[in-house]
């Protein structure tokens, strides 16, 4: 009952609900729908409750394709959360944060756990896409390093198994990637990068030679689409989905696979930061239609820059200067005293816009904690306490935060829903 | 003024009344009704009750003012739809689904959405009548 109504308000009410409007659309499914199709996910899951109609509705195939594809377009895709992995501690286990106020957790992974105790092998999340997470299998022995993957829902707990990729005699699977594309079902692709070449007791020694193959719910295996070329410090393991296309990148070069013209194109990178050491690259990442790359002078480098690609004329800008000595300042757990010298314990989760250009924070783990640090009034907040003792050698990983989403997509009934 | 055409319509209760052309074309409904046959001055009858037909030219009548400013639109939806209540708004939505405006069925539908967000399952069933027929066995699987 409605506590703003008076009795005989309320009472008046009910009485014109029986007879019109109300009645019409909860019983009319199309205009139902109509309407539920413009709900958050997260509400749709809560409202499955109200009745076996609106049940029905909502846990519908098609139901769910289209919400999907609605959210998809309407271009405010909001995120409740990332997962990530610690990478400052020895910790193999995959924790969460959430970003907004409505959510207190994210849903746990217990498919992760399942699949690694059912098959023995480690089990890892790679990447996330409109809500869907990529995982892999990663079964490596004496004799052969095999790659698996599925596809998982964290907020019904579904999944849907892929085929295997191989089927020449030598090669290695490098990654898979999630797309979305909203203008045609089943709205979503894997892309599998495999590196064709000879392994010998578990080891790879590459050819150069790199194959990119896709699968379409629906299909029975897996398609190729094209091969290419490029150094061997570009890593495939963790592509990122930005503006249609698939984008992974090395120290030199980064490679564009736009995944509707399923053609290959490489670019260089931007100028390495001036130093001796070698990897350079901090984070590669994508958030709300911006794609974002950090690179680093040092490993340990307390200020850096964020780069952003812009999506028209693909050169890459600052966008962000960052100096963390406020922040090292006031979390001194952060500084380490090595014989190599003053290391700074950090790993960049995400780069994150937020709506209003003054809300963008960097969110990072340190010692014990997650912190978002706001790139335009370089304040700093506390967002999460962490388990974990840090390691000793810190070890960096430039894509370790895997964006979360509440999606209806129907991932079990995969196989059926390609028209 | 006097080039307007004008168009006759009889709602469902019977009551007839004119409306300037360009103002009704607004309803795809009723503007592929007269493409397809000429009227020759008989009422288009339309399957909306008078009292719901009242608001929705109501709202036409305002988004169609010469030279009326964004914001004096936001505020006159927003007073618009407050006055409504819950059976009227989604007598409404009912109509203009069937009239086929897509301006105005996105505004009323976004009214029923910020009425249902956020709500607990029970007050969805009050709000639209619902009797819960959900057991946790009938919803298993």
């Amino acid at each position: 009952m409605n506590p703003r109504l008076t009795m005989e308000e309320s009472h008046m009410h009910k009485r014109l609900a029986v007879t019109s409007g109300v009645n019409v659309i909860a019983g009319n499914i199309d205009l139902l729908s109509e309407i539920l199709l413009r709900l958050p996910a997260r509400s749709l899951i809560r409202f499955s409750l109200t009745c076996k109609l609106w049940f029905y509705i909502i846990t519908g195939t098609q139901f769910r394709l289209s919400h999907c594809r609605t959210l998809a377009l309407s271009n405010a895709l909001p995120y409740s959360g990332v997962y990530f992995y610690n990478s400052l501690t020895n910790l193999q286990n995959i924790d969460s944060v959430p970003l907004t106020g409505n959510v207190t957790n994210l849903p746990p992974l217990p498919l992760l756990d399942q699949m690694a105790a059912k098959t023995g092998y480690p089990v890892k999340v790679t990447q996330s896409c409109n809500g869907l997470l990529m995982c892999v299998i990663s079964s490596r022995t004496e004799v052969s390093d095999l790659k698996l993957g599925f596809v998982c829902n964290p907020a019904k707990n579904e999944y849907h198994p892929l085929p295997g990729p191989y089927d020449k005699n030598y090669e290695v699977v490098c990654g898979y990637n999630l797309i979305f594309d909203p203008s045609e079902p089943p709205y979503y692709k894997v892309f599998c990068i495999k590196r064709l070449g000879t392994t010998f007791r578990g080891f790879s020694f590459g050819s150069t030679d790199l194959e990119v193959s896709v699968y379409v719910p629906g299909s029975e295996s897996w398609r190729s689409c094209c091969h290419f070329y490029v150094d061997y410090t570009t890593r495939f393991d963790c592509g990122v989905f930005w503006n249609g296309a698939i984008h992974w990148i090395g120290e030199y070069f980064s490679v564009h696979f736009d995944a509707k013209s399923e053609e290959v194109v490489i670019k260089n990178m931007p100028p390495r930061p001036q130093g001796d050491f070698t990897e350079k690259i901090r984070y590669f990442g994508e958030w709300g239609g911006h794609l974002h790359l950090i690179q680093v002078q040092t490993r340990y480098a307390k200020r850096f820059n964020v780069l952003e690609l812009d999506k028209d004329t693909w050169k890459w800008s600052v966008k962000y200067h960052v100096h963390l000595a406020r922040l090292i300042s006031a979390f001194p757990e952060m500084i380490k005293q090595t014989p190599y010298g003053i290391h700074y314990a950090f790993s960049i989760l995400s780069v994150i816009r937020g709506e209003n250009e003054e809300d963008s924070v960097l969110l990072l783990t340190i010692p014990g904690k997650v912190v978002a640090y706001n790139l335009v009034r370089k304040t700093t907040k506390v967002v999460r306490e962490l388990p974990g003792e840090v390691a000793n050698t810190l070890h960096f990983n430039h894509v370790s935060a895997y964006k979360y989403t509440e999606s209806l997509f129907p991932v079990r009934e995969w196989s059926n829903t390609k028209k | 003024m006097s080039s307007e055409k004008l168009l006759t319509l009889k709602t469902r209760d019977g009551e007839e009344f004119v409306l300037e052309e360009a103002m009704a074309f607004r309803s795809l409904t009723i503007k592929n009704a007269t493409s397809n046959y000429t009227i020759n001055n008989t009422p288009l009858p339309i399957n909306v009750e008078i009292n719901t037909m009242i608001k929705v030219i109501e709202y036409w009548k305002k988004h169609s003012e010469r030279g009326i400013s964004e914001d004096e639109l936001m505020n006159f939806d927003k007073k618009f739809f407050k006055l409504l209540h819950n059976s009227e708004l989604f007598d409404l939505v009912v109509a203009v689904d069937y009239l086929a405006d897509k301006g105005l069925s996105n505004a009323a539908c976004e009214q029923v959405l910020d009425k249902i967000t956020g709500k607990t399952p029970q007050e969805i069933r009050d709000i639209f009548n619902i009797n819960n027929d959900c057991t946790p066995t009938s919803l298993g699987g």
